[in-house]
């Protein structure tokens, strides 16, 4: 208990966390002046003096981000009062951070792999409210960090007792209930059956990259890359269709190795598992993320299986989170890869109490939805088909005409297998083309509700429903508009009948 | 942080007739000043690029041939007559209403949407008024909820004190649901 103290006095952070704190301030430099060097890359194909021009400016940087670093880091100060969390801080202007604890909602350690070599971590503090923003302290030694935590929850939980009785029992440590933790198959398992299609772009802009840059390359690399891309170019004008292929297989797999790969670092030694109300899940072998999803922050539980995972029976989570802080673009949603069905009812009954599919009735949407999609489709079609046929390319009019039953069929599938349904507490709507994708939200998540109707739509008496949250939005799309006015009116009953907080 | 709070629950029956319905009711119509103002608005668009355009075609810079300008003239004058058509009807679709816990906005002539708010997900709301507003007097209401831009809500062309009476309004509703 005495290393909870230290924080009584105002406390440095670790001094490694200069070595951090130089890359950051590195990274925000070069960001602001990198078209400097633009001149002195472009302007130097003479050799030696061009070398010595961009090490000068590199060392200028240097200079210019290193010392007010190290002074950063002198007069950054963490320290506990019993109320709040104060974080002094700044050379010339001083920045003086209070947060008070009843405003933190969690505690988180991010590792690098540079962290992890040296034992340290970085903290976020992740604060409720919507003018909040996350407090990050560069890096504190693991047992310092893991105090910096203990006492803050502690204090939190006493600041808050203090204020409700009843919350009094809450003070003891929530116990943990673990749901699900992969070992390495189920990892590989899990890297498998991601949807491998997504990084076929990276891996073309790599190709491409790799060639562009063949022109600037040196000596011997350049050699060895311009001979495999001529050889690849001699390829092309003798055998166009072998070298497409031999390219596609090859990115294929390039793709399929990157999302593997990428997948098994990110969710090395995943742990998932529950802590009183809220979520919480570490993993990551070069970076460790910790990621905590509070209940009420959770404004929508999202499930749902890709085509490779429907055939390996695995599901994965998202957990849709109120942004904390306006115009804040990156969306707070967090993903549970590998997890099976249990741990998709587990998720949904510790969230919404009850289990909550059982006991709704699932509606489908208008069939105009997949006539106005074989439209667009048909339409496409008959432009491509035309043009094609003009410009007298046979063989690429026969394979467009070859898939077109596929598109459709994808068409079909897309709206069969829409699905909606409400129960009076909770909001269902499922889909998918090959995959399958599952929302539920609790109606008093709700933030606003939108009837939209297009010009096909109307005509038809349908409309599409929006339910928008603090999370992201929603879509029932082709109902009945008299249906749309109903569950309108119905959402919007609950939601201002509420008195749960929402986020 | 409750997460015990669904065990205290009630749910007893509300007969659909009971829960009030959007259907019924009477939405009001924007400042009429605000029509004139739009109008303005594409007056001065048109002449600046409508009549740039007309020039050109008339100018025939790049010797194209003279059909052309006969197919052109006629589109582009009919282009600036379906815009100020669209923009007189557009007007007139667009309605709002306030309720006892909500805020209703109406719009869209071609693609019509029908947007409601509850007051107690409204994080703040503010007046705005641009140069041409403040010639007819007229401001644009905008409310913003939690997360992101995606359920905003702007609403263009109320007088300006309406505009700033239903900014007080939301606002006391918003609080008062804090208090309670």
């Amino acid at each position: 208990m005495k290393k909870n103290d230290v924080f009584a006095v105002p406390q440095r952070q670790s001094q490694l966390a200069i070595i951090f704190i130089v890359f950051r301030s590195f990274k925000k430099l070069l960001k602001q002046v990198w078209p400097l060097f633009i001149p002195l890359f472009l302007g130097g194909s003479s050799g030696s003096s061009t070398f010595s021009r961009i090490e000068i400016a590199l060392a200028g940087l240097g200079v210019l981000g290193i010392i007010p670093s190290v002074i950063a880091y002198f007069k950054y100060f963490i320290q506990l009062s019993d109320k709040e969390l104060i974080i002094n801080s700044g050379l010339l202007r001083k920045v003086k951070l209070d947060i008070p604890f009843e405003r933190i909602q969690s505690v988180n350690f991010n590792q690098t792999f540079l962290h992890q070599f040296f034992n340290v971590t970085e903290v976020e503090i992740e604060t409720a409210g919507s003018d909040s923003q996350e407090t990050k302290i560069d890096a504190l030694d693991l047992e310092t960090a893991n105090a910096l935590r203990e006492r803050i929850l502690s204090l939190k939980a006493a600041s808050s007792g203090q204020k409700i009785k009843d919350a009094e029992e809450k003070v003891i440590e929530e116990p943990i209930k673990n749901i699900l933790a992969l070992n390495i198959s189920e990892l590989v398992k899990v890297g498998v059956v991601q949807n491998h299609l997504k990084p076929i772009g990276v891996v073309t802009g790599l190709l491409f990259t790799l060639y562009s840059y063949s022109y600037t390359l040196d000596d011997d690399i350049e050699n060895i890359v311009r001979s495999f891309y001529q050889d690849g170019f001699e390829l092309i004008h003798s055998q166009t269709m072998t070298f497409i292929i031999i390219v596609v297989i090859c990115a294929l797999i390039a793709a399929f190795l990157y999302s593997v790969i990428s997948t098994i670092l990110k969710y090395y030694d995943l742990k998932f598992y529950r802590q009183g109300a809220k979520f919480q899940a570490v993993h990551g072998l070069i970076t460790r993320r910790e990621f905590a999803a509070l209940d009420n922050k959770i404004q929508i539980l999202k499930w749902g299986q890709n085509i490779l995972e429907r055939w390996m029976g695995v599901y994965n989570i998202t957990f849709a989170q109120a942004k904390s802080g306006e115009g804040k673009k990156e969306s707070a949603s967090i993903k549970i890869p590998g997890c099976n069905y249990q741990h998709v009812n587990f998720v949904q009954q510790a969230w919404l109490g009850t289990d909550v599919t059982h006991g709704m009735t699932y509606m489908k949407v208008s069939r105009y939805m997949f006539y106005r999609a074989l439209f667009y489709i048909l339409l496409l079609y008959a432009i491509m088909l035309a043009t094609f046929l003009l410009l007298g390319l046979v063989l690429q009019a026969v394979f467009l005409s070859v898939l077109l039953p596929i598109i459709i069929y994808t068409a079909w599938l897309n709206y069969n297998k829409k699905k909606y349904a409400y129960n009076g507490t909770e909001l269902y709507i499922g889909g998918g083309t090959i995959g399958l994708r599952h929302a539920i939200l609790p109606l008093y998540k709700i933030q606003g509700v939108k009837i939209k109707e297009s010009p096909y739509q109307w005509r038809r008496k349908l409309a599409s429903l929006v339910v928008y949250t603090a999370g992201g939005n929603i879509t029932i799309p082709y109902i009945e508009k008299a249906q749309a006015n109903t569950l309108m009116d119905q959402l919007l009953y609950h939601v201002e009948l509420s008195r749960e907080s929402w986020m | 942080m409750d997460d015990n709070s669904h065990d205290t629950f009630s749910n007893n029956q509300v007969l659909s007739h009971q829960i009030p319905s959007v259907e019924d009711l009477d939405l009001e119509g924007l400042d009429k000043r605000y029509l004139t103002a739009e109008l303005l608005g594409s007056a001065i668009f048109w002449t600046i690029f409508g009549g740039g355009g007309l020039v050109l075609i008339y100018l025939n810079l790049w010797d194209a041939p003279n059909w052309l300008s006969f197919v052109l003239m006629p589109l582009l004058v009919a282009l600036i007559i379906f815009s100020f058509v669209t923009t007189i009807f557009g007007f007139k679709r667009k309605k709002y209403a306030l309720r006892e816990k909500d805020i209703i906005y109406q719009a869209g002539l071609f693609w019509r949407n029908y947007t409601v708010l509850p007051f107690s997900r409204i994080q703040h709301v503010e007046v705005h008024q641009g140069p041409i507003e403040r010639i007819f007097d007229l401001g644009k209401l905008k409310v913003y909820t939690a997360g992101g831009s995606s359920s905003d809500l702007a609403i263009s062309g109320l007088a300006m004190d309406t505009a700033q009476s239903i900014k007080h309004f939301i606002l006391n509703k918003s609080n008062s649901d804090e208090e309670e």
